[in-house]
């Protein structure tokens, strides 16, 4: 979980346009900041940052497909909801088909708009979260020793401490202390959890 | 000429007869003896056509000798010196044929037939049917006679004068032939109107008679001669001036008058008296039996007319009874001047023919126009609709940005009010932005609206600048849907022209959505429209279009504003040939140029207004 509240990021080129719809989002409670074109949103930095785009298509310059093109190279977590004054249908899908949450024609109403930035910041913070959480699994798997992390691998291959200790070459009792250290160290008590945080942080299960 | 030679003939006879006692036997020879004077329009008349008809007969020639007994004006003493006149003139040898022309003639050479040319036949003429029978005359004597019908004239006169109360005569000498026996035809015929007598006085006393005559009333002159004793003027200028100073029509029984001033006469023409007596004197003279002479004819009265008294009086041709002579027409203006009327009316009707021509083609030629401006206004107005049918789109998308912001705005605003807190200043801030984009889309509808409609031109003062605003507030929306970006490169002072806004927009219009067109296929950095508005020489504005497109095939630059010519798959081929029109019409001109990097360039220039408004 991060320190600061999500934000609404509005991109579009009609002055009238971004002043509306910050006004809107405000009175729902959320920080806006209004871009009038792609570049200059891209110039603001977006570590850290939990928040939402409302993004019109057509504009000059870059539009809205080809920063959504950007952003998903970058590892930002920005849910995109698209707006356009023209209703273009194959542009719609096309948007749809690379992530965007949603895509609302102009005039649109405020509801829909809002209902659609809810929902895209709760699948931001539901992965905000999951990435939190598997950089602690990295983290926590990266603290292990070399040997350790071998008999991780074998451990979560479901095999006895007796066939690890004959696959390693060391004995059972050895086995059984390593085995001890790595659920303290990465914080689990079952092998089950082990399991799951090691898929977590990415490794997966021969 | 006949007379002189009569004369030197009759010398010339006479001496040949001393001195050859046989005549000879070639030559006719005729003595008239006409009563009254030389100069008597009667005697002229019939003289003249008995001369003529005897001239031109065939057979021998006849020599005529006419003598005047003029008794009138000396008493009866000189007729026995015209007695010894004769005979010494024409005893040896005697005429062939005496000729008496009028009654006093007749008496004469009637009374004196012992001493006069006892065997010599006497042929009569200008009696009327009422003198006396033919037995009575004697031996070896016939005539002509002629009508002579002063009742009958008198009822001819009535008829084309009917609203006629009453009537005057004008007597001749008392005791003359034709006065008292046209007095007994008057009477006798029992007219019921009263008939005066216009006594023979002298001519200054008649005409004040006649002048004062009451209206409605006729004159009939029966004394043919129209002349007082004593006087020293002609007949003719006595009837004249009787007749011009008569408040009543003046109609005669003879026709020797007629011509000065008579109305009309119910009488044989003389001229036929005259002839009918040439003819009668040939039969005679031609006479199988030297002791019988043809018969006495008759010849039918006529009524005749005098053309100019016609008109006076106000009587029409049509009024007069069939078989009427009427003399003294003038030749209608048509036969006086047949050649003249016919060239000059065959000129008018070519001229009329060739001013009809041309006034049809002319019309036919204007409404052509009409139709042509009609058909032309119909087509520009076409593609106007055509080319902003391709961008209803984007301008649906202009319209959609400020509805948009509008809904966002109200919404704003409600859940504000439901919220509880009302901040006036941000209701009167929300308020005022709702209102300014109302404004904006009803501009861009109305930018569409004055493009749309079909109409007349206006032409009006208009700012090139501004114009180049407006037509890019349309295509902007396209522009950001195909992503090509916009350059203005507008003259920093305005740059004013005279002309139809509409139509200039369209141009403007035509050349943009063109560009576009033209960069669908351009990458990136080529999609860019750059607009530039300049003042040029000489003393113009011009305005170029520059696209980053394909450019124009070289050998079509001006060929790409004829019409029918297209690139577009399913273009007409119109929208720059009606530009074109557009800007000729406005004194301008139009052309097409490709860029050195890529693309081309589509400019027009138009005469710049003279003075920049202040």
């Amino acid at each position: 979980m991060t320190e600061s509240a999500p934000i609404v990021f509005v991109i579009d080129d009609e002055s009238s346009v971004r002043k509306s719809l910050s006004r809107l989002l405000k009175t729902a409670g959320y920080r806006v900041e209004a871009f009038a074109s792609a570049r200059e949103f891209l110039q603001r930095g977006l570590e850290d940052v939990i928040g939402c785009l409302v993004l019109d298509v057509q504009m000059p310059d870059l539009n809205g497909l080809e920063l959504q093109q950007a952003l998903a190279a970058t590892d930002t977590l920005l849910p995109i909801v698209f707006i356009t004054g023209h209703g273009d249908i194959p542009t719609s899908v096309r948007a749809m088909r690379a992530g965007a949450t949603d895509f609302l024609s102009k005039p649109f109403d405020a509801q829909d708009l809002l209902k659609a930035i809810a929902r895209g910041l709760e699948e931001a913070e539901q992965h905000a979260g999951e990435r939190a959480a598997a950089r602690e699994a990295r983290r926590r798997i990266a603290a292990l020793t070399p040997r350790e992390h071998e008999v991780l691998l074998h451990v979560i291959t479901g095999e006895l401490n007796k066939q690890i200790a004959a696959a390693l070459g060391a004995s059972e009792k050895t086995i059984k202390v390593h085995r001890g250290r790595v659920m303290h160290k990465l914080q689990v008590q079952s092998v089950a959890d082990l399991v799951r945080l090691c898929e977590k942080a990415g490794i997966r299960v021969l | 000429m006949g007379v002189a030679l009569a004369a030197s003939g009759t010398r010339a006879l006479a001496e040949a007869d001393r001195n050859d006692s046989a005549p000879s036997p070639t030559v006719r020879r005729i003595v008239v003896l006409c009563s009254d004077n030389r100069l008597h329009p009667a005697n002229v008349l019939f003289d003249a056509s008995l001369r003529a008809a005897l001239a031109s007969s065939p057979g021998r020639p006849v020599e005529c000798y006419t003598e005047f007994l003029d008794e009138r004006r000396f008493p009866v003493r000189h007729q026995e010196r015209m007695l010894a006149i004769l005979l010494d003139k024409y005893s040896e040898p005697p005429p062939d044929v005496l000729v008496a022309f009028a009654r006093p003639s007749l008496d004469f050479c009637v009374r004196h037939r012992p001493q006069l040319f006892a065997a010599v036949p006497i042929v009569f003429a200008g009696l009327g049917t009422e003198t006396p029978g033919d037995d009575s005359l004697g031996p070896l004597v016939t005539g002509v006679r002629w009508s002579f019908d002063a009742a009958a004239t008198l009822r001819l006169a009535m008829d084309l004068h009917p609203r006629t109360r009453q009537v005057f005569v004008l007597d001749g000498p008392s005791g003359t032939d034709a006065t008292s026996l046209g007095w007994s035809q008057l009477s006798q015929a029992g007219f019921q109107l009263p008939i005066h007598h216009l006594a023979d006085s002298p001519l200054p006393r008649l005409l004040q008679q006649v002048a004062g005559l009451p209206p409605n009333s006729l004159v009939i002159d029966l004394s043919g001669l129209g002349a007082s004793l004593g006087t020293e003027i002609s007949p003719q200028e006595t009837m004249q001036r009787l007749s011009e100073a008569s408040r009543a029509p003046i109609y005669a029984v003879a026709d020797p008058l007629l011509g000065h001033g008579l109305v009309g006469a119910l009488t044989t023409p003389t001229e036929a008296v005259g002839r009918a007596t040439a003819s009668l004197v040939e039969h005679v003279l031609a006479r199988p039996d030297p002791q019988r002479l043809p018969a006495v004819q008759t010849l039918a009265a006529r009524p005749l007319f005098d053309w100019r008294a016609m008109r006076r009086w106000s009587l029409r041709k049509s009024q007069l009874p069939s078989g009427s002579l009427v003399r003294f027409e003038p030749p209608s203006f048509w036969r006086q001047h047949f050649l003249l009327v016919v060239t000059s009316s065959s000129l008018f009707v070519l001229q009329s023919g060739l001013i009809i021509a041309l006034v049809l083609q002319s019309r036919r030629r204007r409404r052509a126009e009409l139709d042509a401006q009609r058909r032309r206004e119909e087509l520009t107005h076409m593609t106007r609709v055509a080319t902003m049918g391709e961008l209803t789109a984007s301008l649906a998308h202009e319209i959609n940005q400020p509805l948009a912001a509008i809904l966002s705005n109200a919404q704003a605003a409600q859940r504000l009010l439901d919220a509880g807190g009302v901040d006036a200043a941000e209701m009167k801030d929300i308020l005022a932005d709702i209102a300014s984009d109302d404004q904006r889309a009803g501009e861009v509808i109305r930018r569409m609206r004055a493009l749309l409609r079909k109409g007349e031109s206006s032409p009006s003062d208009v700012d090139v600048n501004e114009m180049v605003g407006e037509v890019v507030g349309l295509v902007r929306g396209e522009m950001i849907l195909q992503d090509v970006s916009l350059v203005l490169e507008l003259d920093s002072e305005p740059q004013l022209v005279h002309g139809d806004r509409v139509q200039l927009q369209q141009v403007l219009l035509n050349l943009m959505v063109n560009a576009l067109d033209a960069m669908k296929e351009a990458s990136g950095g080529n999609r860019r429209l750059v607009v530039r508005t300049e003042a040029a020489e000489p003393r113009s504005v011009r305005v170029s279009v520059q696209d980053g497109g394909v450019g124009v095939p070289s050998d079509r630059l001006e060929q790409v504003f004829e019409p029918f010519v297209t690139t577009k798959p399913h273009g007409m081929g119109l929208g720059l040939a009606i530009c074109r029109s557009i800007i000729q019409a406005h004194g301008g001109r139009i052309g097409s140029t490709n860029n050195a990097d890529r693309g081309a360039t589509f400019w027009f220039t138009l005469p710049a207004l003279e003075e920049a408004k202040p």
